[in-house]
């Protein structure tokens, strides 16, 4: 389980004291699928950068399994928004990373690589160079490159907001595809409020600068949901009009 | 294929007439203009005779040491002061003045230190050329890595050395590259100043030997001996350049 308790997060730029997260709290639970919403500059990829230990909280503290996170781990996995696979490496050395990092040989950790690959069913691409790939293809080799520590989360920050409005669909069914076969607790933060009610068990909804958590809607619905269903809209109606009230209460962000 | 090769030689081919055409009227003095059969028979006999070589070897293995002293100092230092700003106002503007001055200005030093080394004093000039072009595409070659890919590896499970050398060191290679090109681009071009001490071989100390005894048809064949080897070295780290980095693209 994950336990945000009371994380604030300001941030100081030349003499300019800027709070982006007040007071944050939410518990998550294992296995869970997690989105969070809300109005730009609200503080959700700071948050997720927290969660990662690529930033630290001004005050409160993150729990992961009774553990507190200080820095980087690989019990917790990140898909960033932009294009993160090295560039200088085939996508099979670019999966392996995480295992090469830590002394498994070579031999071992390309058949590991090799599964991920054949999950994604894309087993001819190993020896690919990422600019050889579309962003579709990417992402998801981000998502696997990740998932090969075998981390307790997957940390998500906007991992579609790049891709077409086409790719992101199919990109979201695979999610869900790898997510029910390696059963991760997920954090997915993202701008849609249509992605996140076909992806989410819970989706927080955050309030405006200073960002913390205003609302959660759990979304009862088996997979796969049907996007147009009466229930996903209704759901889509009711998140709508809390982060509605969020960015019209500041017109200026 | 065969196209290509043709424009390649186009530029060439009219400078060749144009010189036998000048020379052949005869308007300019050998020492101004050396006739292009004049040269072309000093070439050959430098070759036959094999001195064109020797002059070749000794300033290849000039720039070749210079060059390599200056990548084994310069990168590991760019690396260093690229990742660190405490690093970089202690040493930048030491390495950003030295830089100003230009190599020959140091040949006085230079025989001096090294007195009549055969090797050494030109070396250091070349030294001198090659190591800034290097230090300085290596510090920007560092600087320039993506905050991302640095983040990414620490998720994964990096930790800092790894950091450094499976991503800070190959992300940076383009620009590390390029100033290893650049670097003995400059180094080679610096061979002139850095022969000027007296010594018996090496291609720039024939063009200033040949130059006292008013013999420019040598001159010339310094001069393009130069140009040529120059333009292959080029050409190698060029071939350098697009073997390692195929992961680029085009």
């Amino acid at each position: 389980m994950l336990v945000i308790k009371n994380i604030s997060r300001t941030f100081t730029a030349k003499d300019r004291v800027i709070q982006a997260l007040d007071n944050v709290n939410l518990e998550v639970k294992d296995k869970e699928f997690i989105c969070i919403l809300g109005p730009s500059g609200c503080g959700k990829t700071t948050l997720l950068r927290i969660i990662a230990g690529l930033d630290s909280p001004t005050s409160g503290e993150v729990m992961l399994e009774g553990a507190k996170i200080e820095k980087p781990g690989q019990d917790r996995g990140m898909v960033f928004q932009d294009y993160s696979l090295f560039p200088w490496r085939t996508v099979i050395d670019n999966i392996a990373f995480g295992l090469e990092v830590m002394g498994v040989d070579k031999k071992e950790r390309y058949e590991n690589a090799r599964e991920y690959l054949k999950l994604l069913d894309l087993e001819n691409f190993g020896n690919s160079y990422p600019y050889e790939l579309s962003g579709g293809m990417r992402q998801r080799i981000a998502i696997v490159r990740a998932l090969i520590n075998n981390p307790k989360l997957l940390l998500m920050d906007e991992p579609f907001g790049a891709l077409d409005a086409q790719t992101r669909n199919i990109m979201q069914a695979e999610l869900l595809r790898i997510w029910e076969k390696k059963h991760k607790t997920i954090i997915f933060i993202t701008h849609s409020v249509d992605e996140a009610v076909y992806l989410a068990d819970r989706i927080v909804v955050m309030s405006a600068r200073p960002g913390t958590v205003k609302e959660i809607f759990c979304v009862d619905l088996p997979h796969p949901r049907i996007r147009t269903s009466l229930e996903a809209n209704r759901i889509r109606d009711k998140v709508l009009k809390s982060l509605g009230t969020e960015i019209e209460l500041r017109p200026t962000l | 294929m065969n196209a290509r090769w043709t424009y390649y030689f186009i530029l060439p081919s009219i400078f060749l007439i144009l010189w036998y055409a000048v020379s052949r009227a005869e308007i300019y003095p050998v020492y101004i203009i050396p006739p292009l059969d004049m040269v072309l028979a000093s070439f050959s006999e430098l070759i036959s005779s094999g001195t064109l070589f020797q002059h070749i070897f000794w300033s290849i293995v000039r720039v070749v040491a210079g060059f390599a002293i200056a990548a084994i100092i310069g990168i590991p230092l760019g690396i260093g002061m690229g990742g660190s700003n405490t690093l970089m106002r202690l040493i930048e503007p030491v390495t950003n003045m030295i830089r100003q001055i230009p190599p020959i200005a140091w040949v006085p030093f230079a025989m001096i230190w090294f007195k009549a080394g055969v090797v050494e004093s030109s070396a250091f000039i070349v030294f001198i050329g090659a190591f800034f072009p290097i230090l300085l595409n290596t510090i920007s070659g560092v600087k320039g890595v993506p905050i991302l890919f640095i983040e990414s590896a620490q998720t994964l499970g990096a930790n800092s050395r790894q950091i450094m050398t499976k991503i800070i060191l190959p992300a940076s290679m383009p620009n590390i590259l390029s100033g290893l090109r650049i670097g003995i681009g400059i180094g080679w071009m610096s061979l002139v100043a850095a022969e000027m001490m007296g010594q018996d071989y090496g291609l720039g100390s024939f063009i200033i030997n040949s130059s006292t005894v008013l013999r420019m048809d040598r001159v010339v064949v310094g001069m393009i001996t130069i140009g040529l080897l120059g333009f292959l070295m080029d050409r190698m780290f060029k071939g350098l350049e697009s073997s390692l980095l195929s992961w680029r693209g085009h």
